[in-house]
């Protein structure tokens, strides 16, 4: 880092000439009297700029700041296998999987945790497939889960979570919706939707708990209360205990729409309750 | 104001977020972006912090000369933009690399690794390459936020404007970030030295030493900076170099391989390099998308692994990694778990959920349209939220190249257009934003060699695709506050299409814009078709009432399937023998309520009228 403040004026690429005009322009013209005009042009140019400026366009500049600075990500300890804690959620844009997936983190950051979260949404607000990743760990180095890594998936749609079972270790838990949303192409009559997709999570032979979301959410009143019902129904499966994330739902409501902030506090409580039967 | 916090405090933050919050730490007067995907949110951030100016540019060019303009006033400032976008902006960058800037220019490139968003997949490292600029290249939020800052230093120290290349697995991924208050920018005023900012040959021509002299210092740099830094290992049959978030993805798939992880990812310190390098037995090169370092390492006489055990193209994941090193090491790859066979199995037999238009979107209509007529027309397209309308149901597009170029390509087909194609009409669409971002010299050019094309302009007020952001067509600037608002239609006469051949239509009146499509491709000049509806997901936006479809008047015909509306779903399948014997499919249909917006483009379609407003049962 030293070099950085050792560096000259010189090197910057202000004029490089060490003459004050061009040297193919002094070659043609090669006038004297040219060459003092210009020189009182730029003296005088100097004599106008403010006081600081003037020094600046002489001296080197000071690169101070990069020096102090904390620049990089801290040395990664060679082994952290089996501490991190694998999160996956699927569902569909507009679901409010992004929205889980931050309060998921956020909980685990409250608990001490290093966090990283991340998802796959380019075009998901058009109603097409949202995966979100959340690690959480005494540190987490790589961003996104690799896949037959997931410890656990929550699916806020039927046929998505199979989509998203191709991502677990083997003894994965999974946490599913049995709400099932066709998309426009099996409208269409171009793709069939399965037939049973929780039937065949657990035919693959994976823990799965049947979570009936939409149904929580209709008794309590709105269909937006399916993803924290989905969070709920996780709530004992992580490092963060069921607590603090369920705290962690509540203050995000507390802050944003204080109304609904109870309600999703119950939607929680009912969704952890119907793991528990699961 | 989300933005202003405590010294040393520690936010879960995007890269995003954190490169946003660097440059209003920084000192930074103005940033400047167009959207997409994924560097969006760091000018959308930044309109929430004060003492700066944040504004969208109508193109990432446009964007990055006024970036360039406030550097050379003094003020430090900032450019946003994805991959693609620099591809626009490159003239700007290609000359003010000679000339360098005065206040420290840091240029923000988002590369979307993996096309989750984007026409093509990029490696913004080459324009470090080529414009001889240093590149820095953070491996998740937190050097985001460092590098940022560390880069409007290097800016000003080296009077060079910055690339920070960042990846969408730094863009939007959260985690730990310390952040820190505003600092003041060093005071800077213009200096007026002609010679060194007017890039006149003569000027540009004397400059061109003074670049190489430059990036010579910067090599020098790159040696003995801590942006640049060794992790080490206790396997020294390996050795990685690499950079950005394939650094930690790397780590985690090798985690005793000694690592050099390279923070100034242009120029390369070859000294360090060879360094690390004597050290270990192999040397695997990972990096995210191009062999740039393995070719430079391999011009330099090393031996190094990269691309011929790793892919050219996408993500490097932990897994792809692994995979790799398997291939180097000539290990087999190791049978899955049981479990996992099958589950990925049957996750490949789940059906595609492909992003498809909203519900009451006012694309609909003109796609229902132009898939009507699909026989008799070519249809170039453009980049946007309409671009969907090459999906299903509509399959009604046939190019789509880069921002802008329906118009061009619309050009160049109807002069080319032979053989069966010969009698098609062609039709160009473009959004609202496209259009002002670079469609307007396309339609200028049409006019100007008198082409026979059909534009329709489909104007939503917002940049739809990245999240309905302002432009200088919505009435808004960045904040939300007015702003004079472009007039299309007189900006469409103003570049020359006649006013007869130019029409403003509501998509939602199916029938009409139908009707007036299909007469404006019959006439051999450039008709402008204006639609003005707004996109469903601004504020912009009023729902109607919704509507419900008759259950017991619906005969199955399933024409309102073809609108491709995501709130109409088939209820039940049947067949019906018609009297000439021929068997036709039936889909009874019903319409989410929950979803409908009441726009009725659905209404036109539907052969037994049998839809109508929920409200009419009450």
């Amino acid at each position: 880092m030293h070099r950085l403040r050792q560096l000259p004026a010189r090197r910057l690429p202000s004029h490089p000439s060490g003459s004050p005009r061009p040297a193919h322009h002094r070659q043609r013209r090669g006038q004297g009297s040219r060459l003092r005009a210009y020189r009182q042009r730029v003296l005088y140019r100097l004599r106008r700029l403010p006081r600081p400026l003037r020094r600046q366009v002489h001296r080197s500049r000071d690169g101070g700041g990069l020096r102090s600075m904390n620049t990089c990500v801290s040395v990664p300890p060679a082994t952290l296998a089996d501490t991190v804690t694998n999160v996956m959620l699927c569902g569909i844009g507009g679901q409010g999987v992004l929205t889980a997936a931050e309060v998921l983190a956020a909980a685990a950051v409250r608990e001490g945790f290093d966090v990283k979260k991340t998802e796959v949404a380019g075009m998901a607000q058009r109603g097409g497939v949202v995966t979100s990743h959340v690690r959480m760990g005494p540190r987490v180095l790589a961003p996104a889960i690799a896949p037959g890594e997931a410890d656990i998936l929550i699916g806020f749609e039927a046929a998505e979570a199979l989509r998203g079972a191709a991502h677990l270790r083997p003894g994965a838990v999974i946490v599913v919706s049995d709400l099932q949303v066709k998309p426009p192409v099996v409208h269409q009559g171009l793709f069939a939707y399965p037939d049973d997709p929780i039937s065949a999570l657990r035919a693959q032979g994976w823990t799965v708990r049947a979570i009936p979301a939409r149904d929580i959410a209709e008794r309590l009143g709105s269909l937006r209360l399916m993803n924290t019902v989905m969070l709920g129904a996780i709530g004992d499966l992580l490092p963060v205990p069921a607590t603090v994330l369920r705290a962690q739902v509540v203050d995000n409501f507390r802050k944003r729409k204080p109304a609904l902030a109870d309600l999703n506090g119950q939607a929680f409580d009912e969704g952890r309750a119907a793991a528990e039967r699961g | 104001m989300n933005a202003v916090t405590e010294t040393g405090a520690k936010r879960l933050l995007s890269g995003n977020e954190a490169v946003a919050h660097a440059v209003w730490e920084a000192g930074a007067a103005l940033a400047s972006a167009y959207p997409g995907t994924p560097s969006t949110e760091i000018l959308e951030v930044l309109g929430g912090y004060p003492d700066l100016e944040a504004q969208w540019g109508v193109n990432e060019k446009v964007a990055l000369e006024v970036a360039i303009g406030a550097s050379l006033a003094g003020a430090r400032s900032f450019c946003a933009m994805k991959h693609v976008g620099l591809n626009v902006a490159a003239d700007a960058l290609m000359s003010q690399t000679l000339a360098g800037v005065n206040g420290g220019l840091v240029i923000a490139v988002a590369d979307d690794v993996g096309l989750s968003s984007s026409q093509n997949e990029q490696d913004s490292r080459y324009w470090g390459r080529f414009a001889h600029l240093p590149v820095l290249e953070p491996a998740d939020a937190q050097e985001a936020h460092a590098f940022t800052l560390a880069a409007f230093v290097l800016s000003e120290e080296y009077s060079c404007p910055v690339l920070l290349r960042l990846t969408t697995r730094v863009c939007h991924v959260k985690t730990l970030v310390t952040v820190g208050p505003r600092r003041p920018a060093p005071e800077r005023h213009f200096i007026r030295e002609s010679r060194r900012w007017v890039m006149l040959p003569g000027n540009a021509r004397a400059m061109i030493p003074a670049q190489f002299k430059r990036e010579a210092a910067l090599a020098e740099f790159a040696e003995t900076t801590d942006l640049t830094q060794v992790w080490e290992g206790s396997d020294t049959s390996l050795g990685v170099i690499t950079s950005g978030p394939a650094a930690l993805s790397a780590r985690e798939a090798l985690p005793d391989v000694p690592l050099l992880k390279l923070g100034l990812g242009y120029p390369l310190p070859l000294e360090r390099i060879r360094a690390f390098a004597a050290g270990v037995e192999k040397v695997l090169v990972i990096e995210e998308t191009e062999p740039l370092i393995e070719q430079e390492l391999r011009a330099a006489g090393l031996s190094v692994h990269g691309k011929d055990v790793l892919p050219r193209f996408g993500e490097l994941s932990v897994t792809v990694l692994r995979a790799g090193v398997r291939t180097l090491r000539g290990e087999p790859a190791p049978t899955p778990p049981a479990e996992t066979q099958t589950a990925v199995a049957a996750a490949a037999q789940v059906f595609p959920r492909p992003p498809t238009m909203c519900p009451g979107c006012p694309h609909l209509s003109p796609f229902y349209c132009l898939s009507r007529l699909r026989n008799s027309i070519l249809i170039s397209g453009d980049i946007g939220c309409y671009t969907l309308g090459a999906g299903q149901p509509w399959d009604a597009m046939d190019t789509c190249t880069c921002m802008g170029a329906s118009l061009t390509l619309a050009n160049g087909l109807a002069v080319g257009k032979s053989g069966p194609d010969a009698n098609k009409a062609v039709v160009a669409v473009i959004g609202d934003s496209t259009f002002l971002h670079m469609g307007m010299q396309g339609l200028l050019n049409l006019v100007y060699n008198r082409a026979n094309v059909t534009v329709l302009l489909l104007d939503n007020r917002a940049v739809g695709m990245t999240g309905g952001q302002e432009h200088p067509g919505t009435g808004l600037d960045l904040y939300g506050k007015d702003a004079p608002r472009v007039d299309f239609a007189a900006l469409v006469k103003a570049l020359g299409v006649k006013e007869e051949r130019l029409h403003t239509v509501d998509p939602y009146q199916l029938p009409e814009l139908f009707k007036l499509i299909r007469s404006e491709i019959q006439v051999d000049d450039v008709s402008v078709i204006l639609t003005n509806q707004p996109c469903v997901l601004t504020h912009r936006h009023k729902a109607r009432p919704a509507l419900k479809v008759e259950e017991d008047q619906c005969t199955g015909c399933g024409n309102c399937l073809h609108v491709g509306c995501p709130a109409i779903q088939v209820v039940r399948r049947d067949q019906r023998t018609t009297a000439s014997g021929a068997v036709k499919d039936l889909a009874f249909v019903r319409i989410d309520s929950a979803f409908c917006t009441g726009c009725g483009a659905c209404l036109g379609p539907c052969g037994a009228k049998c839809i109508v407003p929920v409200t009419a049962e009450a």
